[in-house]
């Protein structure tokens, strides 16, 4: 029974490792990596364009403290500096949070923003704003996008290349991320994020395990022989887009690219041990597993993965009684990830983006810090820039952009430059209304030069 | 006495003007003469243009467009040159001709050249802006957004002349414009990609448009002087042609100065066509019609004022071999007229099964039952399809069906703003209140009044649920925009921030729009003093009316006094509600939009085509597929005292609802003329109840608890959902939309990769086909012979028996051996995932 008063929402929600385990066991399929990387090569044959870059986005619910992770100011005075101490890294310079020791090891291998700023100050106005890229009106109801999510226009502007697996991934967390890193919009649900939920077979991807794939491959020709509508009594050419999508559906369902993409007892158990288990004591720990499963994600072809890895919101005692805790858990996971990346040489392919919806107020306020966009910090890592160094500072007390003043569309801008997609470039709304992907912003020169 | 609005407003269209111009056939046999568009031309000033047209008239008395068919002979190439396209440029004062001819037959046009000695100073707003437009320099994905451009910001679109004016000569120091070097002025090197530039190249140095603007920077760069003719219309000639498929015909356009005057603007005007299947427009107005038949429509858009080309398509086809059916109403003789003129012969009549699926599906959103297909299929009474609708329209499914439709548009959205989660009794009351009103069959004036004027609370004692309308929208801005779309069928939210792009709908006609809403205010009745958009929960507000008010539109400008669209300002006392006047305007049996908009909706609905398609952008630029038809289904509405039963028995009686939506060889490629019925893909809600039903696992969603308490609260379907907020993955992968917005068009009847995985691989789906009492179990130990059980499953999914080899193949998949439910889940399976299922056709 479904119940009326618990509405479902868009999101990555509700997974947890153990179901992710689970879906790893199923029967062999019957289209492997070469057969794909075939029908891949088959596509820039007949002159679709393949793009192999990708992006993993962290998104760090809450808004972080800038000065407890990538911008602490160990000169400032003590009600700004915090209760935590400045580390060095392997970079010259690139000083962290002691918070981050092992960002510290491999400083060279990330680039920090620090001099990011905007005016939302709310959370809701604040996620749709960073993931979209436009301001939201006051009055928007929430959770309601009325643009499209970064991940939703790169599925849109890849849609005509076919991948073993969906372009947009969200991968749930357990129940910790609340927020939405936003949906088609505009352009349609058909460019919402592939929600892998164990609820569902990872979206429909892994099918019940009634489901053999002898019977699915039955069925298929069951239906083959069944379904004689004439194609052309539908001029718009929608029943022959919908047979393409069959015949796509059950390459994946029967495929080996998704079961193996989300099958993590493939990977070796040291790999898995640096990425981290859950453990009954730590939720946060489930970050882990949904990391390296990023990773397989994105290797197996998905453009986009949307990564949930909250709650940040630290008012208060949290700055102190639970913001060491998920750090030290972040901290092991990121760079678990970067490393990952790095060691497979997927590093040039694959940009990691970490970011939340601002940075936090610089003077402690009852122990903790509030919202304060006017500066905030920025992670990236990999996709084929240029690493191990800080863009732009914040001011002695890490308040405001000091130099190199930028916006979070700047940042977008850049993702989209990685992605080979023209941020001007401007998608029609159903109210025939041309919308640029980006109203502002441009890739950041530090980072692409 | 209400006829206090008037049509003044369209005859600064084009279009308009020369649509009684007659409509000659298509020419055929021996050429028999030439003759010129316009047979004496004027050009006044240097390098004025002209677009000449050339039309050939034939043995038939039809005509084609021999425009770049004909060789051009210029006179005197000292006054005038002419390209072979036919355009004319004036170079020197004097009289001249042009000769035009081809296959032994020739025309003249005399040309006279003046003012060409005199020096023309340029004026900015009728000559640099349209050249920002064309090159999509103003558009809103460069500097026309309202953030600019690196730091370049133009009026969007250059609906704000004096605005670029500014930005091009006061800001930047001074550099975009240098009148004492104008060619390092940046508004030159940028665009010719001299200096690099975001946009790209988008000029060429040896274009006309780059001489345009040089000779405007060296006159000075003006602004123009107040005296300077404007341009107040314009004039799209020819305004309609019919056009053999593949062919191709020249459009010009002139504009009408505010002296009186016209020029000729074919070659700086924008063109765009609606319909780019069915006809293609290139720069200079020169159209391409393609092979499919049909009306295009082209529209032409120069300074701020919009015109519509139009031409009618038809094709070769021997239409004497097929057989009309006998009109059942007048939308058969509309259709058939059209379809004449087309020569696009109709499909078939579907059959009885066809008929049952469609009509119970549109009406009720429902399938038919197996029961109801078989005694249908059996009942040898005449009337059994009208007598079918009649019976449809009494059932409760047909109110939830309408219903759901309804607060699609209506938005009836359980979450309020930010921070403040709604709760479901304000859309429970409004989807209660909505399903009521099709159940009594409330006229659609009284409904609209109801919603428009709504007042109070939408619960307790004289609850008015449409408050819940106001609730969700809140302010002026939202309410005008959505009583615009919803009832108007005009999409007016443009003109909130700037003049509208395809209309002619000014902020002006906006913001006198919304004063009708300036009096309304939503308050807290516990506590009236609190701002109802900080805190309040949705469910708190009431609503009330000022005694006065206004809203405030661009520039700060205050509007306290209504206007209707194309009507005069209205004073309202303070003891009316000013809604209330609105409303009058709207139902009046003269008001242009009303019902035309509803029964264009209704269309659309029973169609999955509006006759102005989308079905709430009904503008100018946007001509309908059949404007007779359109017409007389509104006026018939309007007689029938706005009965939407009666619109809705009307479209299903007539036999081009029940067409066949098998093509013929003819027919084919037709979207727009109902020469055969189209198929859709089912909606969410009601695929998800098909599925439901035909597997016989009925998902209960459970509604609120009621004082009745939770045992006795009823499973709902679910096209019995009240609001948005209760989701599946398959009600969501098929397109349930948010009710973000007034738009049908938010509904996505489009395949998605989602879906096939859905229905290949979801749980929620095999769930529903195991369901341990479903209709698989049922049928595995069902003691009937497997063609029985079989012919049973078909007249589920499809409402028909299966033919003999269908029959055979299932049987032989039942056959085979192994798990007996199974295999009928299997067959479900297969047939629910079949076109003809997922479909209604």
């Amino acid at each position: 029974m479904l119940d009326l008063f618990h509405a479902s929402s868009r999101n990555c929600e509700g997974i947890s490792r153990r179901s992710l385990l689970k879906i790893g066991g199923l029967g062999l399929g019957n289209l492997a990596l070469p057969e794909l990387l075939r029908l891949r090569a088959q596509d820039r044959a007949e002159g679709r364009t393949t793009s192999d870059t990708a992006v993993i986005l962290l998104w760090l619910d809450g808004g972080p403290s800038q000065f407890e992770t990538y911008d602490p100011k160990p000169d400032a005075p003590a009600e700004y500096r915090g209760p935590y101490q400045t580390i060095q890294t392997n970079v010259v310079g690139l000083n962290l949070c002691e918070l981050l020791p092992m960002h510290a090891q491999i400083a060279d291998k990330i680039a920090v923003v620090r001099s990011v700023a905007h005016r939302e100050s709310g959370h809701g106005s604040a996620v749709k704003n960073l993931n979209t890229g436009y301001l939201h009106p006051p009055g928007t109801n929430e959770g309601t996008f009325l643009y499209p999510g970064t991940g939703a226009v790169v599925a849109k502007s890849r849609e005509q290349e076919r991948r073993g697996l969906p372009h947009y991934v969200c991968v749930p967390t357990a129940g910790i991320f609340k927020g939405d890193v936003g949906g088609g919009a505009y352009l349609g649900s058909a460019y919402d994020p592939f929600a892998a939920n164990p609820a569902d077979g990872a979206g429909a991807l892994i099918p019940p395990a009634e489901l053999s794939l002898s019977r699915l491959q039955n069925r298929r020709a069951l239906l083959s022989s069944l379904d004689r509508m004439r194609r052309d009594t539908d001029a718009s050419g929608m029943m022959e887009g919908m047979d393409a999508f069959t015949r796509q559906a059950f390459e994946m369902v029967t495929g080996r690219a998704a079961r193996e993409a989300l099958d993590l007892s493939r990977e070796p158990t040291s790999v898995r041990q640096r990425y981290g288990f859950s453990s009954a004591v730590d939720r946060n720990a489930v970050w882990g597993q949904n990391c390296l499963l990023a990773r397989r994600l994105v290797e197996a072809g998905v453009s986009f993965v949307g990564l949930g890895m909250g709650s940040w919101d630290d008012h208060g005692e949290a700055l102190t009684q639970r913001l060491p805790q998920r750090a030290q858990v972040y901290d092991r996971t990121v760079t678990a990830l970067i490393e990952d990346l790095y060691a497979r040489g997927l590093d040039r392919k694959v940009l990691v983006l970490a970011w939340g919806e601002f940075g936090r107020t610089p003077r402690i306020n009852r122990g903790g810090r509030d919202h304060w966009p006017s500066s905030m910090s920025v992670m990236l890592a990999g996709g084929g820039l240029r690493m191990g160094q800080a863009v732009g500072s914040t001011n002695a007390r890490g308040e405001r952009p000091q130099d190199r003043s930028l916006h979070p569309n700047d940042v977008l801008a850049t993702v989209y430059r990685h992605l080979g997609i023209d941020h001007r470039h401007a998608f029609v709304n159903p109210q025939g209304r041309p919308i640029p992907l980006l109203p502002n912003g441009e890739p950041i020169a530090e980072l692409v030069g | 006495m209400l006829r206090f609005w008037s049509f003044i407003g369209l005859l600064t269209l084009t279009g308009v003007a020369s649509a009684q111009e007659k409509t000659l056939p298509i020419g055929s046999g021996a050429l028999q003469s030439l003759s010129p568009l316009v047979d004496k031309v004027t050009l006044r000033g240097l390098g004025q243009l002209q677009q000449l047209v050339i039309t050939g008239h034939y043995a038939n008395e039809g005509v084609r467009d021999l425009t770049r068919e004909v060789k051009y002979r210029p006179g005197d190439a000292a006054i005038a040159r002419v390209d072979a396209k036919g355009l004319l440029t004036a170079i020197a004062n004097g009289t001249t001709e042009i000769i035009a001819e081809t296959a032994g037959k020739s025309v003249k046009i005399g040309v006279k050249v003046e003012g060409v000695d005199r020096e023309q100073p340029i004026n900015f707003t009728n000559e640099i802006v349209p050249i920002f437009s064309k090159l999509g320099c103003n558009s809103g994905a460069c500097h026309g957004k309202s953030t600019g451009q690196n730091g370049f910001r133009l009026s969007l679109l250059g609906f704000e002349p004096q605005v670029d004016f500014e930005a091009l000569t006061r800001e930047a120091r001074g550099r975009r414009i240098v009148t004492t070097a104008p060619e390092v002025s940046l508004l030159l090197r940028k665009p010719t990609g001299e200096m690099s530039h975001g946009g790209g190249k988008r000029l060429n140095a040896d274009s006309r448009d780059y001489q345009t603007l040089l000779r405007w920077i060296r006159g000075g760069a003006p602004f123009g002087n107040a005296s300077d003719p404007k341009v107040v219309g314009l004039t799209v000639a020819p305004a309609h042609r019919l056009a053999p498929t593949k062919s191709s015909l020249q459009i010009t356009v002139a504009a009408l100065l505010s002296d009186g005057s016209r020029r000729d603007v074919t070659a700086d005007a924008e063109y765009s066509s609606n319909h780019p299947e069915i006809a293609s427009v290139a720069e200079g107005g020169w159209g391409e019609t393609l092979d499919v038949p049909g009306d295009g429509a082209i529209m032409v858009r120069y300074l701020g004022h919009v015109g519509v080309f139009r031409v009618t398509i038809p094709q070769e086809a021997p239409l004497a071999k097929y057989a009309f059916p006998k009109p059942a109403n007048f939308i058969d003789e509309h259709v058939h007229a059209k379809l004449k003129q087309l020569n696009l012969p109709p499909s078939e009549l579907c059959s009885d099964g066809e008929f049952l699926r469609r009509v119970s599906l549109d009406i009720t959103g429902t399938l038919p039952t197996a029961k109801e297909a078989e005694k249908f299929l059996a009942d040898p009474d005449p009337r059994k399809r009208e007598k079918l609708v009649d019976d449809l329209l009494t059932r409760p499914a047909y109110a939830s069906y309408f219903a759901l439709k309804w607060g699609d548009i209506l938005r009836n959205r359980r979450d309020g703003i930010v921070g403040v989660g709604g709760k479901a009794e304000r859309t429970q009351a409004l989807h209660a209140w909505l399903k009521d009103s099709f159940v009594k069959n409330k006229p659609y004036d009284q409904f609209t009044r109801e919603i428009l004027t709504a007042m109070g609370d939408f619960a307790g004692a004289n609850a008015q649920p449409p408050v819940g309308w106001y609730v969700v929208l809140r302010t002026p801005e939202a309410l005008v925009d959505d009583t615009a779309q919803v009832f108007l069928g005009t999409r007016i939210q443009c003109a909130q921030c700037h003049h509208h792009p395809y209309e002619k709908w000014s902020q002006d006609d906006y913001w006198a729009l919304a004063a009708f809403f300036a009096r309304v205010q939503l308050i807290n009745p516990k506590n009236p003093k609190v701002n109802p958009k900080a805190k309040l929960g949705p469910n708190d507000l009431r609503v009330t009316l000022r005694p006065s008010g206004s809203v405030t539109g661009p520039h700060g400008k205050s509007y306290a006094k209504p206007r209707p669209l194309d009507g005069t300002e209205l004073d309202v006392a303070e003891a009316d509600d000013p809604r209330h006047k609105l409303v009058d305007w709207m139902v009046h049996p003269d008001n242009p939009f009303f019902a035309r908009a509803v029964a264009n909706r209704y269309w659309a609905h029973f169609f999955g085509r509006g006759i102005v398609d989308m079905p709430d952008d009904m503008r100018v630029s946007n001509p309908p597929s059949n404007e007779p038809l359109l017409d007389a289904l509104a006026r018939d509405f309007i007689k029938h005292k706005f009965d939407l039963k009666h619109l809705i028995r009307t479209i299903c009686a007539s036999k081009t609802y029940q067409m066949s939506s098998t093509p013929n060889e003819h027919n084919v490629k037709d979207k727009q003329n109902h020469a055969r019925f189209y198929p859709r893909r089912l909606p969410a809600e009601v695929l998800f109840d098909a599925f439901d039903q035909v597997t016989g696992a009925q998902v209960k969603f459970v509604s609120p608890k009621g004082g009745g308490g939770a045992a006795k609260t009823p499973a709902l379907r679910a096209i019995d959902l009240p609001d948005e907020a209760v989701k599946t993955p398959l009600l969501m992968a098929f397109g349930k939309p948010e009710r973000s917005s007034a738009c049908e068009c938010e509904r996505s009847g489009a395949a998605t990769l989602t879906q096939s995985l859905y229905l290949i691989g979801s749980a929620e789906l095999h769930n529903k086909l195991k369901d341990k009492a479903g209709r698989a179990a049922q049928l595995a130990t069902d003691p009937r012979p497997n063609p029985e059980k079989v012919k049973e499953i078909y007249l589920w999914v499809y409402a028909r028996p299966p033919v003999a080899e269908e029959l055979q193949t299932v049987e032989r998949f039942l056959n085979a051996g192994g798990n007996r439910k199974e295999a009928y889940e299997d067959v479900l399976w297969a047939l629910l995932n079949t076109k003809e299922f997922l479909f209604n056709h």
